[in-house]
């Protein structure tokens, strides 16, 4: 047994769940699963919100400790299911190490979705959005033109660097204000709570959210609390993003609100 | 609210869960079943919205809806439960509730602002309290089963 090896797979399949924002208790069962085929006398994994951490000690070999800073996380539900699906595999004894490696590196380079097709999909998601929660025609038009000034935004900021919460804040104050005036401009009736609320519920919280509790659940304080913090910075990043647009909005249309 | 409004309402969930759900980089053979999670979650909420007329009861239910559908599905389909779940909730996450807060703070009117800042806070717990309670139980149950 390659243990070596066995630490780089555990460490990559857990770098990849936890960037694509998994459970961090389903990041340590994973992890401490694929070390377990070892056989090793002692095998320890830590995993925070941000950081992973393991441990292989065994008297036939000298102690192998590996630690990863994780810092950038988003959200990609695909890579967390392959990655599960590939350490059942690996478990089960049915690929070898190498080409558990090989997968799991193959795993971090591709993307299930062109950028175009994502694109839209902002574009579809935002107009639904404002439609479901009770929007008519002329909301969904709305809705769509804010939608776009939104992945205007993400082309611009995505490989700028620009953390997460400015950008949502940017995005949404500027794609608020426009809404305000052009409502203004048009004289046309449109229900603005919907579709500014169509427009910032993709950003919310939501993921972060439920991510909290379920580690929570399972005692893991340390990374529920962070992710706690992570929803609130940035329902508060979207609150602000909002009243910036409405305050300017209002400022340069000189109407009531 | 009529049967016409409400299908429209809870299709409109079903597509926009699902465009979301390519945002989320979900692979697509769960992307059915996540719209269907999703119309779910919002038909239950309209449902109680329509019987009860409280906004935090009907979270705690759809959401309540859509953790027991997560999680099952995610033991029929074999897929991390997050899948279904987290694209499931975000229809029900209170955006309208927060808009109004700040909209109501920028008009200075603070008794509606910290009366929707509260109805923002108790549904995003009612929600949490749902997933809460279902992940309990169905852990329970899935120990017992092994």
């Amino acid at each position: 047994m390659d243990y070596r090896l066995l630490a780089d797979i555990a460490m990559l399949a857990g770098e990849i769940m936890l960037q694509g924002g998994a459970e961090t208790y389903r990041v340590e069962d994973t992890m401490q699963r694929i070390l377990n085929t070892s056989g090793a006398e002692k095998t320890e994994v830590l995993v925070i919100s941000t950081a992973l951490m393991i441990t292989i000690d065994d008297p036939s070999v000298a102690t192998i400790s590996k630690m990863m800073r994780i810092t950038t996380r988003g959200t990609n539900l695909g890579d967390i299911c392959d990655v599960n699906a590939l350490s059942r595999k690996f478990c089960n004894g049915e690929i070898t190490p190498e080409e558990m490696y090989e997968e799991l590196k193959k795993l971090g380079e591709r993307k299930l979705y062109s950028p175009a097709v994502s694109y839209l999909c902002t574009v579809v998601t935002v107009v639904m959005f404002s439609m479901l929660l009770g929007g008519n025609a002329t909301d969904a038009l709305f809705a769509g033109v804010s939608a776009l000034i939104m992945v205007l935004f993400r082309v611009l900021f995505e490989k700028r660097g620009l953390n997460r919460f400015m950008h949502h804040m940017v995005a949404l104050a500027c794609a608020t204000f426009l809404l305000t005036v052009s409502q203004a401009l048009s004289h046309v009736n449109i229900n603005m709570e919907l579709v500014v609320a169509g427009t910032a519920m993709p950003l919310l919280p939501g993921v972060a959210i439920t991510n909290a509790i379920r580690d929570i659940l399972q005692g893991d304080y340390i990374s529920g609390a962070a992710r706690v913090t992570e929803a609130i910075v940035r329902a508060v990043s979207c609150a602000v993003g909002i009243g910036i647009g409405l305050y300017l909005g209002n400022l340069v249309t000189g109407g009531v609100l | 609210m009529s049967p016409f409004e409400i299908l429209f309402q809870v299709g409109s969930a079903f597509f926009g869960v699902i465009t979301l759900a390519v945002l989320f980089q979900v692979p697509r053979k769960y992307l059915l079943f996540a719209g269907i999670t999703g119309a779910g979650g919002w038909f239950a909420e309209l449902i109680m919205m329509e019987l009860t007329e409280s906004p935090v009861l009907a979270s705690f239910s759809a959401a309540f809806f859509v953790a027991v559908l997560s999680q099952v599905l995610a033991r029929i389909r074999k897929a991390p439960v997050t899948v279904y779940l987290v694209t499931g909730i975000l229809p029900l996450v209170p955006g309208v509730g927060m808009y109004r807060m700040v909209y109501y703070l920028l008009q200075e009117n603070n008794e509606y602002a910290s009366y929707y800042f509260s109805y923002t806070l108790q549904v995003a717990g009612m929600i949490a309290l749902a997933i809460f309670v279902v992940d309990s139980f169905f852990r329970v149950f899935y120990r017992k089963r092994k």
